[in-house]
């Protein structure tokens, strides 16, 4: 616990010193945004480590993480078109806010094992992080097929601008005229996405809250001794 | 001093009745003891009272006490009785945490608090011990059932546990496997207890017979009264040799002909070099071999899932495989819908298949809600309800019960006359019961009639 | 060399290709970072390569249009309402060129780190953070069994004659798997407490030690962040 402390106050530290830097030196914006992606994504793992831990949890987490990635082999055939982003939302809105972050967070993070790591990759764990967070948040709101299934899209717009904002800021001038061609680059992939987001939900999104709602309940077992 | 000891143990899972009732037993040092029983019996459920899972991993109602190396239950967790009693589940896939062979036996050791120098080498010895020791280095992703099986072995015995507690553990495994796993079972200083469904092997090794059934121990013996015991009031679990094949005529409709097929994984070794097989209507065939030897591949192959890269196939009619993991028929919500998702809907027909795998009455319920032994009939039902006229079943008797076992092979053969039908199997005695003629596979070698 | 120095050196070459001034020091840092990727065996390298290369040429061709810098007008494009009339000049060449080896020197970083470094022995030298680490871990082991799971159920589908057709076909197949998976998770909870899992006083395997090549790697890329930094 102490380390996980100590941890989390060097990643705040880190993340101040970083902006301060951005603030100071926009050119140089690539690199101290890339610091406080780090510091965020270390105070995450931070947080997480103060949590429960017991089996049960942990092996929710990393499946969950590991059949977001690994769903990716169901549409292989469709470019761009992942689970990932439903699967975060669902375990968010079914298991709660820290289960969420750690489910898209690792997702992020077991999916590029397979696919390439790179600086994108902290991004990738914010940007799905942020997906559990909200899907975790805004619960109430998504028991609707429709209403899942929106926010699902929209939050896979969210996160492909996210990547999109950081590669502009890091390699291109900084001209609005660059940012809506890195925009405009990325917009097939970004559409293919969102609307295999779209599609995923309106298809599964309900049945997979009720199973992670069903597992969520065998989480804490009760014994009745006699 | 007993090893372990079980008094007057109840217990009921969640919301379920009664899995064990008023259980009493002791186990003593270095025993072998076997447990057998019809699927559902609460064999599994003994077997995890033992390692404290039930019920503090299960929850539930819980009467009684159970004792291991003075260790009551009640108190201790399962984490505590870590490196007391070590188990092996059915399925070795759901128990490896890493990907290095290495660094999953130690695990264990970590969790127990194993000094950090002597970690590696009682890892290597317990890999030596399980016959696993040119695994080393290897990743898991990588490795068969069978060498998936000795990891896990290994990984207990790294923890010198005074108990074994092993469910199962050979369902994966073909017949050489499994007589080389039994030897080292039988060669431990350690208390073992096993659980199986292929009594055969296993009443060979033993010096104990549980038998439980409705939650209850109906026989606790040593072998050679409990042999006597089965004979007389549960013949199907007796050790059986499998029976001279009926012969007879075959006839004339070919509704496969397969010559010359090879075939290889993308990277790997080639599979099945220039194999053959033929299928004619109404009879059964057992397509038997060691694992490795392609008999998979080439049941995949006569249905068409698989692409040969040389020979040709024919077939007359529609075919239809049935895999060897039922948890992949678990699709739908409604176990009806799941039949009938092969028929395009048709719900009468999906009715009538799983009235004809004795399933009536299943219709509304969940895949997923069903046991083990009701979702393999579930799969077979999705399987034959599109009445093909060639039909392949892989590994159809893994984890099934004696009793089960008779029943399907009387379902396989009433139904033949109309199709031909492949059944890939390891288990000699079911393949002599249920099939006309038996085929054998070696590796990467031509298939041999018998 | 240790997973940990190594992954230091790349980052510290990275972030150097980042923050230099002078795009002589940009492309001394990709070409280091090429020869260390063709270290890689053919097959794995050729994807992330072209890849790194594909990124950093758009932003080659991207860069000169949409930025208005420099005096020495190479080309005049058409005039765009809104945007402004186009054209590309040899000072928005040569940045496009710094810029996209820049983009390069990452990509190559990134590639070299995928390629090379045996994550199982990153994850295991965390030293705190050992949750996300296991947990990151045992998520990596079970990629592939989930995969082989996803693609037996599309097989299962075929052997019963049930066509999986289109994104929707393949959507209605997450749910079994997720479903499948969660089975999966819940006899793995149980293999790992009947392994001791949770049981307070753990300890670890012994890491082998670092080496001076470690060591040495480590003040590398110290001293290759601060020539950067200061460099600039």
């Amino acid at each position: 616990m102490r380390s996980a402390r100590f941890a989390a106050l060097g990643a705040a530290a880190a993340a101040f010193g970083a902006a301060a830097w951005l603030a100071s030196v926009p050119d140089d914006s690539g690199v101290s945004l890339l610091v406080v992606a780090c510091a965020l994504v270390v105070g995450i793992a931070a947080w997480l480590e103060t949590g429960p831990g017991s089996a049960k949890e942990l092996a929710l987490i990393a499946t969950l993480a590991a059949v977001a990635a690994a769903g990716r082999v169901l549409f292989a055939a469709v470019p761009g078109v992942q689970p990932v982003t439903v699967i975060v939302v669902a375990a968010g809105a079914a298991l709660g806010l820290r289960s969420g972050v750690a489910v898209g967070a690792l997702a992020a993070f077991v999916s590029n094992l397979f696919l390439g790591q790179g600086p994108w990759t902290p991004w990738q764990m914010l940007a799905w992080g942020a997906c559990g967070a909200i899907g975790a948040v805004a619960a109430p709101l998504l028991r609707r097929r429709i209403a899942f299934a929106v926010a699902c899209c929209v939050l896979g717009f969210g996160f492909s601008s996210f990547m999109d904002v950081w590669t502009w800021l890091a390699f291109y001038p900084h001209t609005w005229q660059a940012l809506a061609a890195t925009w405009a680059r990325g917009a097939w992939f970004d559409a293919a996405h969102a609307i295999g987001n779209l599609v995923i939900a309106l298809a599964v999104g309900p049945e997979l809250r009720r199973m992670l709602e069903r597992y969520g309940r065998r989480l804490h077992t009760e014994v009745v001794w006699a | 001093m007993a090893v372990a000891r079980v008094e007057r143990l109840s217990f009921a899972y969640p919301g379920g009745g009664a899995a064990l009732r008023d259980v009493s037993l002791a186990l003593e040092p270095g025993e072998t003891v076997v447990v057998l029983g019809p699927s559902g019996s609460g064999k599994s459920t003994l077997l995890r009272a033992l390692t404290g899972l039930v019920p503090h991993f299960h929850g539930g109602r819980f009467e009684g006490r159970v004792e291991i190396a003075g260790l009551d239950t009640r108190r201790a967790r399962p984490a505590d009785l870590a490196g007391t009693v070590a188990s092996l589940f059915q399925d070795p896939e759901d128990q490896v945490v890493f990907d290095r062979v290495e660094n999953e036996v130690a695990f264990g050791l970590e969790n127990i608090g194993t000094l950090p120098e002597r970690i590696a080498g009682r890892a290597r010895a317990a890999l030596a011990g399980a016959g696993a020791e040119h695994l080393l280095g290897r990743r898991v992703r990588e490795l068969s059932a069978g060498e998936l099986q000795r990891v896990c072995l290994a990984s207990t015995l790294a923890l010198e546990p005074q108990l074994l507690v092993l469910d199962e553990p050979t369902s994966q495994l073909d017949p050489l496997a499994v007589d080389a796993l039994l030897e080292l079972l039988s060669g431990l200083s350690a208390a073992v207890v096993l659980s199986e469904q292929r009594p055969t092997r296993p009443l060979r090794i033993c010096d104990r017979v549980l038998f439980v059934e409705g939650g209850r121990v109906v026989l606790d013996a040593r072998r050679e009264r409990a042999i006597e015991w089965l004979a007389r009031h549960r013949p199907a679990y007796l050790p059986r040799e499998p029976e001279p094949l009926r012969s007879g005529p075959r006839a004339p409709e070919v509704r496969l002909r397969a010559e010359g097929l090879s075939f290889a994984y993308p990277g790997g070794p080639p599979v099945l070099d220039a194999a053959g097989l033929e299928l004619r209507r109404g009879e059964v065939v057992a397509l038997v071999g060691p694992n490795g030897s392609g008999k998979t591949t080439l049941g995949k192959l006569a249905v068409g899932l698989l692409e040969h890269s040389a020979g040709t196939i024919e077939r007359f009619g529609r075919a239809a495989y049935l895999s060897q993991d039922p948890g992949r028929y678990l699709v739908c919500e409604r176990a009806d819908e799941e039949v009938a998702l092969a028929v395009g809907g048709d719900l009468q027909r999906a009715r009538r298949a799983l009235a004809q795998v004795g399933l009536s009455g299943f219709e509304h319920r969940h895949p997923r809600d069903l046991s083990s032994g009701e979702r393999e009939r579930l799969a077979l039902a999705a399987v034959l309800v599109t009445e093909p006229d060639v039909l392949v079943l892989d590994e159809p008797t893994r984890g099934v019960d004696p009793d089960r076992k008779d029943e399907l092979a009387q379902l396989l053969r009433a139904d033949a006359p109309g199709r031909a039908t492949l059944v890939v199997t390891h288990d000699l005695v079911f393949a002599a019961e249920v099939a006309d003629r038996v085929v054998s596979s070696r590796r990467a070698k031509e298939a041999v009639y018998a | 060399m240790s997973p940990v120095p190594a992954a230091a050196l790349l980052a510290a070459l990275g972030a150097t290709a980042l923050l230099a001034g002078r795009w002589q020091v940009v492309a001394a840092i990709c070409a280091l970072l090429l020869v260390v990727c063709l270290r890689a065996p053919r097959a794995r390298r050729f994807v992330y390569l072209s890849g790194a290369a594909a990124m950093a040429l758009s932003v080659f061709l991207v860069t000169p249009f949409v930025e208005t810098i420099g005096t020495h007008v190479l080309w005049t494009g058409p005039t765009i309402p809104v945007v402004g009339t186009i054209d590309v000049t040899r000072e928005e060449l040569g940045g496009a060129a710094v810029a996209a080896l820049r983009l390069l020197a990452v990509a190559l970083a990134s590639a070299a780190y995928t390629l090379l470094l045996d994550h199982d022995r990153l994850l295991q030298a965390a030293r705190f953070g050992r949750r996300s680490a296991f947990a990151a871990a045992l998520a990596t082991r079970l990629v592939p069994t989930l995969e082989r799971d996803a693609s037996g159920l599309i097989e299962a589908l075929r052997g019963r004659g049930v066509a999986v057709e289109g994104v929707r076909g393949h959507a209605r197949l997450v749910s079994p798997l997720v479903g499948g998976s969660l089975e999966r998770a819940y006899n793995l909870a149980e293999a790992m407490e009947a392994r001791g899992y949770g049981r307070p006083g753990a300890t670890r395997s012994p890491r082998p030690a670092w080496r001076a090549l470690d060591w040495g790697a480590l003040a590398a890329a110290a001293a290759v962040l601060t020539a950067g930094v200061l460099w600039l």
